[in-house]
């Protein structure tokens, strides 16, 4: 019976409820489009956090503190202070060597090509027998580092660099990957033999053959990458780096590694202990600082440094404009609820004439309000969905996969602002008395 | 989310039957305006709790002010049991500052409990977070539910019989709460640290655990007893009244076994929810089976190569003369890339550092149990950081001979041991 009564009162008053749902709907939308954003980069986060392996970056002290104005890098001593090659073996001597999977250092520098171009160079280690104390077969390189680099061609051989005497070219020179970006803005392609002037340093002239393209998603896309030895001549920057990047099996973050990276005063001995002993990855960090003279290490959080910043910084906007909508969306249902009680007053007078208690007669308007909450949810759901896709591309660039935790959590929120709408209206129920509505006195 | 619910409903679970029972107690003595000031005061508690975290934990001193919640909590249940029992209690405040008491632990325990487990893991929401807020507001929903549910179940009983229930849930309550006092005030060394205190805390916080399954049964002895009293017309009785009385005598009996079904579900529900956290969530994970070996008449262990080169962690164990179970695994350390060359790791199933937890092979992974580090597979067989203790071992041909002078000398690493007296 009350489920008739129910279905009745959307049949008779559905332009009312069509109304409300779409006030519901319009919040609802905007709350889905701005959480799912906000979702998308928290759960990549979340997940890079979670993970069993990261990457650090190694640089020289003094080289990581930031004196950008502009866009324009004006620290004097940017690209100056080096690291040497002969401390790397060292990373595969810490107390969780075997966790370090492998390394790649990195010299960069800039070039001039044949046209006058001014490209960047970076000397590399691609796939390097570098033999360690630990591991007589251990291979350092970008191929271990980042194994989401995609080569087209042949990868260079690192010791094309260091046999290379002649300087006529006559010989066969050194090998490289060009970006490609940057390939196909020179028009170069696998094969092609280049010579570039090294803009650093004594400036000498190198003759590179490019065996590969480089295609990465990142910077190196418009770079040419050489082996080290290369543009360690190259510059007169012998046997020295610039940074590293270690690859390292680490154990997800959790309290402890939590708490000693935003509070490290508070931690007793006991848990530096078992922090130290822990292959968190900001332990590999600090025991590589500890091995290597003069370096920071710190974690490449890629995710919570780039995306995770943008969001963090207008999450409370987003909070804000949520509370606002919603807000917007109960006055307007409590305003619709109003009339609809004094509408239909009549309806509840006979009701109460016929044994409703208040309680049942309030449970049937707020059931109604429930109801008007879920359709509500469910198409700003769906609405949503469609508007986060337009605010993705215009915030990152990208569509926005939906996460489907939006739809209870919205539906949910839809009823309780409903709800709360209907309240304050619904008091007017008990105030009305059988017999004068029924009279018409009211 | 399901770990949230749990520590939700446990902690709630008590202060829900015991403030259900103390409405049920109360509403005969003052009528219906009594639930208000109860609630009033569980509200007052409910919230305190909270407070009182967020300072003391600014404050550094969480172990203090649970050692005085507690305290005051158990005050208040003695107070409560003697209000009961001298049949005083209804003009007594003792309900409201139980009530308090109650709610004011409840909320801190619970918060206690959550600090050890981060909703989330970063700042920007997501959806480990949405999850795991809503297992807490799901558990605290139900728990809110439980209120007139036990209300309602223990309207049947007589007063002795409540003040039974509400006796034994009380005590229920202090034996944990007196633990907590007592640890804290020997943490904070204001009473002397002694075996027999120490042996009464760790008990008692051993079989913590088992505290919400009493109450849960308390709750179930409540629903059955709701049953066997419930109202029952029988089919004579009903059609020899008028029609309007014989509706609400049909309403009244299907009112009941609503209310018993909601019990039976709630019941059935927590209960499921406890048991998976207990015997499945909760516990570490198990190393497979090792297949046991016994060395040959020359005390050597043979093992060919092609059997363990899979890639696989290959896990074996064999007893030692006396009689310590050695476990000890082999796995191909050479990638798949490495052109089909076979590089067998040999090593104890136990670490340096964590001891004979063992290690689990998660996909390609090779994974230590006891502290979740991630062994890099090609570095087996070395020693340092979190690895497995290399076992030395000769290559005889085909396959890999292992003596047992080695193994016995391993049998320090493992703490398992047989009674090997039956084979001699």
């Amino acid at each position: 019976m009350f489920l008739r009564m129910l279905a009745q009162s959307f049949v008779r008053g559905r332009r009312r409820k069509v109304l409300a749902v779409a006030i519901i709907a319009l919040s609802a939308s905007l709350v889905t489009a701005l959480m799912n954003l906000s979702i998308n980069v928290g759960d990549k986060m979340s997940k890079e956090m979670k993970s069993y392996g990261a990457n650090i970056h190694v640089a020289p002290k003094g080289d990581d503190i930031a004196l950008e104005i502009g866009g324009i890098d004006y620290n004097p001593l940017k690209g100056r202070i080096f690291l040497r090659e002969e401390d790397l073996p060292r990373i595969k001597e810490i107390f969780w060597q075997h966790n370090i999977v492998g390394f790649a250092p990195f010299l960069k520098t800039t070039a001039l090509t044949e046209t006058g171009k001014r490209v960047p160079l970076w000397g590399t280690m691609f796939d390097k027998l570098l033999p360690v104390e630990s591991d007589e077969d251990f291979r350092a390189g970008v191929r271990v580092v980042n194994p989401f680099w995609q080569v087209q061609g042949e990868w260079p051989n690192d010791d094309d660099g260091a046999s290379q005497k002649c300087r006529g070219g006559a010989a066969d020179p050194a090998g490289l990957l060009a970006g490609e970006t940057l390939a196909r803005e020179m028009g170069w392609k696998c094969g092609d033999r280049i010579r570039v002037k090294v803009l650093d340093g004594e400036q000498r002239e190198v003759f590179l053959t490019i065996r590969g393209l480089l295609r990465t998603g990142g910077p190196e896309e418009s770079a040419l990458v050489a082996p080290l030895s290369v543009v360690q001549k190259g510059t007169g920057w012998e046997g020295k780096v610039q940074s590293v990047s270690v690859s390292a099996l680490t154990v997800p973050e959790d309290k402890l590694s939590r708490k000693a990276r935003y509070d490290a005063d508070s931690i007793d001995s006991l848990e530096y202990d078992r922090w130290y002993c822990t292959a968190y990855v900001s332990a590999i960090a600090h025991q590589l600082e500890e091995a290597i003279p003069n370096a920071s290490a710190r974690p490449l959080w890629q995710v919570a440094a780039g995306e995770g910043a943008v969001i963090g910084k207008i999450q409370l906007l987003m909070i804000v404009v949520t509370i606002a909508a919603f807000i917007a969306s109960g006055l307007g249902i409590s305003s619709l609820m109003a009339t609809t009680i004094l509408e239909r007053s009549r309806e509840i007078g006979l009701m109460k004439a016929l044994g409703a208690s208040d309680g049942e007669v309030y449970l049937l308007f707020l059931s109604e309000s429930a109801v008007v909450g879920i359709v509500g949810g469910l198409a700003g759901c769906a609405a949503g969905a469609g508007l986060s896709q337009v605010l993705g591309l215009g915030v990152f660039g990208s569509t926005v996969a939906f996460h489907p935790i939006l739809v209870p959590v919205n539906v949910l929120l839809s009823v309780l602002v409903a709800l709360a709408g209907s309240l304050a209206p619904s008091r007017l129920i008990a105030k009305l008395f059988p017999a004068e509505v029924l009279y018409g006195r009211r | 989310m399901i770990l949230f619910l749990t520590h939700c409903v446990r902690a709630f679970l008590p202060s829900a039957v015991l403030t259900g029972l103390l409405f049920a107690l109360r509403r005969p003595a003052n009528g219906k305006g009594a639930v208000r000031p109860v609630a009033g005061a569980l509200a007052f508690g409910l919230g305190g709790g909270v407070l009182l975290f967020f300072v003391s934990r600014h404050q550094e001193t969480v172990t203090a002010t649970r050692a005085f919640l507690d305290a005051a909590g158990i005050l208040s249940v003695l107070l409560m049991a003697g209000a009961v029992v001298s049949l005083e209690w209804m003009r007594s405040r003792a309900g409201l500052f139980f009530a308090a008491a109650l709610g004011a632990v409840a909320s801190f325990s619970f918060l206690t409990v959550c600090a050890e487990q981060a909703l989330s893991a970063v700042s920007v929401l997501n959806t480990d977070l949405l999850m795991n807020i809503g297992g807490v507001l799901a558990g605290f929903s139900l728990t809110v539910f439980l209120v007139p549910l036990t209300n309602r179940l223990a309207s049947r009983c007589g007063r002795g019989t409540l003040s039974c229930f509400f006796l034994a849930a009380c005590a229920l309550l202090v034996i944990p709460w007196s633990a907590e006092v007592l640890l804290g005030l020997m943490r904070l060394e204001k009473v002397a640290l002694t075996s027999a205190r120490l042996t009464f805390v760790a008990k008692a916080i051993h079989y913590s655990f088992l505290f919400p399954y009493i109450h849960l049964a308390l709750l179930a002895a409540l629903a059955l007893l709701f049953f066997t009293g419930r109202t029952a017309f029988s089919a004579r009785a009903l059609s020899e009244t008028a029609k309007p009385a014989r509706r609400k005598m049909v309403g009244r009996m299907r009112l009941e076994a609503r209310w018993f079904k909601c019990a039976l579900a709630s019941i059935g529900f927590i209960l499921a929810v406890f048991l998976h956290h207990d015997l499945y969530a909760s516990r570490p994970p198990r190393i497979s089976k090792p297949v046991p070996l016994t060395p040959d008449t020359g005390g050597r262990i043979r093992v060919r190569i092609d059997d363990v080169a899979d890639g696989n962690l290959h896990r074996f164990a064999t007893v030692t003369e006396d009689g310590h179970v050695v476990r000890f695994f082999l796995i191909n350390r050479a990638s798949a890339s490495a052109g089909g060359r076979k590089k067998i790791g040999v090593v104890y199933d136990a670490c340096m550092l964590c001891g004979d937890m063992g290690y689990r092979q998660d996909k390609n992974d090779v994974v230590c149990i006891a502290c979740n580090v991630r062994i890099f597979v090609p570095s087996i067989g070395k020693l340092g950081g979190c690895n497995p203790i290399p076992l030395p071992h000769e290559i005889d041909g085909e396959s890999i001979v292992i003596r047992s002078e080695e193994l016995n000398k391993g049998a320090q690493y493992f703490s398992q041991v047989v009674d090997v007296k039956g084979k001699k």
